[in-house]
């Protein structure tokens, strides 16, 4: 079982991960898996990101949202457990960074954080697009703005 | 009501599916819809934000960010499709799967808008699996088309909990002014349209030709559409002997399809990936050509083997070979074939059905979410 004391790192060499609004994209780069974090688990990311350990997630969602101590960490644990198994983060002994202070003046609406897995991603790609060499239009439409 | 339409491309991309998109908004708005067009920017240089027939245009590059591995721009592209549909609050989101632009859809899911996925593609049998991009979208739709039994059959095997959220509901494809000409026989003239990649099988169709032109001296095949195929297909040609019959005519407009199709004596579709429709055989059927077609997706229900056409197994030049022989040697059968088809092109495939077959799904749709 982890360590509530245990702090992880994004797996760098592997993942491109971006987070935008509170919401990340996770691109492995080695196999092409696609995956989202979005509410809550875009802001444990960030964390993570961040250097947090469990316990010092677990007080910041406390704080940023309306769920007990309890449930957070659970949840926590398990989301961390789907991204080590899907090679997005590492264990990092590394100093935690800092963490966010501020209490907001209302805590917001809180959902189980998932990750979403889009394994097809590179398969889609892969279909031919339509009209793969067309570099200019081979005719105007007469209405067309230009 | 306000539908916002999502296709992969859209004018003045012209494959079969952009094509049908623009008549079918256009026919739809007579009718008072309201549409938006949400559309991938290809490689042309478009504008980001357009109108079009009095339709405007929202273009994104879709497929240029997830195919990069942009994670930041992906995000950036969400926002703003997030940004869209807040500002245009359409009752409907009607996405045409046939690319995974439906990433940013699913992404930016609103509780209160229905969303109805129309399948244009064969689908791979990772649908089955939760974790994928397809998987998801299907079971999270309000409503599934597909536009092939054999499509639905294919959903319905892959994710049989989508049985209860779907449709068939066949292509149909505006008649055209141009009226059939008569089948010429002399010379005889075959047809291929669509885009010069290999999963179209063109190449068969350029092993056939000798075994054709042994019978058929004066035969002519001419190869309509562009692709990275088109130099290993003319290749082809050149290595066959078979050069001086081939006509590499390269894209065709649109509006001249019809026309084109009147040349030929028949139109031969050799694909080898299940075709979801195939949308020529359709346009073929309307100017009353017999098709040959092979035996892959919804081919086989367009193409009626031995009334409108001949359905020959896939990857086997001599079954073209010998499929286009009957034809030709047989030019009363070609042409009654060439009439029932286009009698179906109206009938079955009627292009008032289609319209109203989404008309009656939005409507559903709509009043769905006010309930």
């Amino acid at each position: 079982m982890m360590s509530s004391e245990t702090r992880f790192i994004p797996n760098t060499s592997e993942v491109a991960a971006e987070v935008l609004d509170g919401e990340a994209v996770l691109i492995n780069l080695t196999n092409g898996m696609y995956y989202s974090l979005v509410g809550t688990g875009g802001f444990i990311w960030s964390l993570l990101e961040g250097g947090a350990n469990v316990n010092e997630i677990v007080s910041a969602l406390v704080v940023q949202y309306e769920v007990k101590a309890e449930q957070a960490e659970k949840d926590v644990r398990q989301l961390i457990d789907d991204l080590k198994t899907e090679a997005l983060i590492t264990d990092s002994n590394q100093e935690g960074g800092a963490l966010p202070s501020d209490a907001p003046a209302q805590r917001q609406p809180y959902e189980v954080p998932s990750l979403k897995v889009y394994s097809d991603m590179q398969a889609l790609l892969a279909l031919d697009p339509p009209m793969p060499d067309l570099t200019d239009a081979p005719w105007k439409q007469p209405n067309a703005k230009a | 009501m306000k539908v916002l339409f999502w296709t992969q491309q859209y004018w003045p991309y012209i494959g079969g599916v952009e094509v049908l998109s623009r008549h079918f908004i256009a026919e739809l708005r007579a009718k008072g819809i309201e549409f938006f067009v949400v559309t991938g920017h290809g490689n042309l240089d478009l504008p980001d934000e357009d109108e079009m027939d009095g339709v405007p245009i929202y273009r994104f590059r879709f497929l240029q960010a997830l195919g990069a591995r942009d994670a930041g721009e992906i995000l950036r592209i969400r926002r703003r499709v997030a940004d869209l549909k807040q500002r245009l609050q359409p009752d409907i989101v009607h996405f045409n799967l046939s690319d995974p632009s439906l990433f940013f859809h699913l992404q930016t899911d609103v509780p209160h808008i229905s969303s109805l996925v129309s399948i244009q593609l064969a689908l791979p049998p990772t649908v089955a699996d939760e974790r994928t991009l397809l998987g998801q979208a299907l079971r999270k739709s309000d409503w599934i088309t597909a536009n092939s039994g054999a499509i639905l059959d294919d959903l319905r095997k892959i994710a049989p909990d989508t049985a209860a959220h779907s449709s068939l509901v066949y292509n149909g494809y505006p008649l055209p002014t141009t009226p059939g000409t008569a089948l010429p026989f002399n010379p005889p003239q075959l047809m291929c349209i669509g885009r010069l990649v290999e999963e179209k099988g063109f190449d068969l169709m350029l092993s056939a030709l000798p075994t054709l032109l042994a019978r058929f001296p004066t035969l002519r095949l001419t190869i309509a559409g562009d692709g990275k195929a088109r130099f290993a297909l003319e290749m082809q040609a050149a290595e066959l002997g078979v050069g001086d019959a081939v006509d590499f005519v390269g894209w065709v407009n649109p509006e001249g399809v019809p026309e084109l199709l009147n040349q030929s004596t028949l139109v031969v579709m050799p694909s080898r990936w299940r075709e979801a429709f195939g949308l020529v055989a359709l346009q073929a059927a309307q100017m009353a050509r017999p098709v040959v077609a092979t035996r892959v997706g919804g081919l086989p229900e367009v193409v009626r083997h031995g009334k409108s056409g001949l359905i020959v197994e896939p990857e086997s030049p001599s079954a073209l070979a010998e499929a286009v022989t009957q034809l030709l040697a047989r030019p009363d059968e070609a042409r009654e074939m060439g009439q029932r088809a286009r009698h179906w092109s109206q009938t079955q495939f009627g292009w008032e059905r289609y319209v109203n077959a989404y008309q009656c799904l939005y409507t559903r749709l709509a009043q769905a979410q006010e309930l």
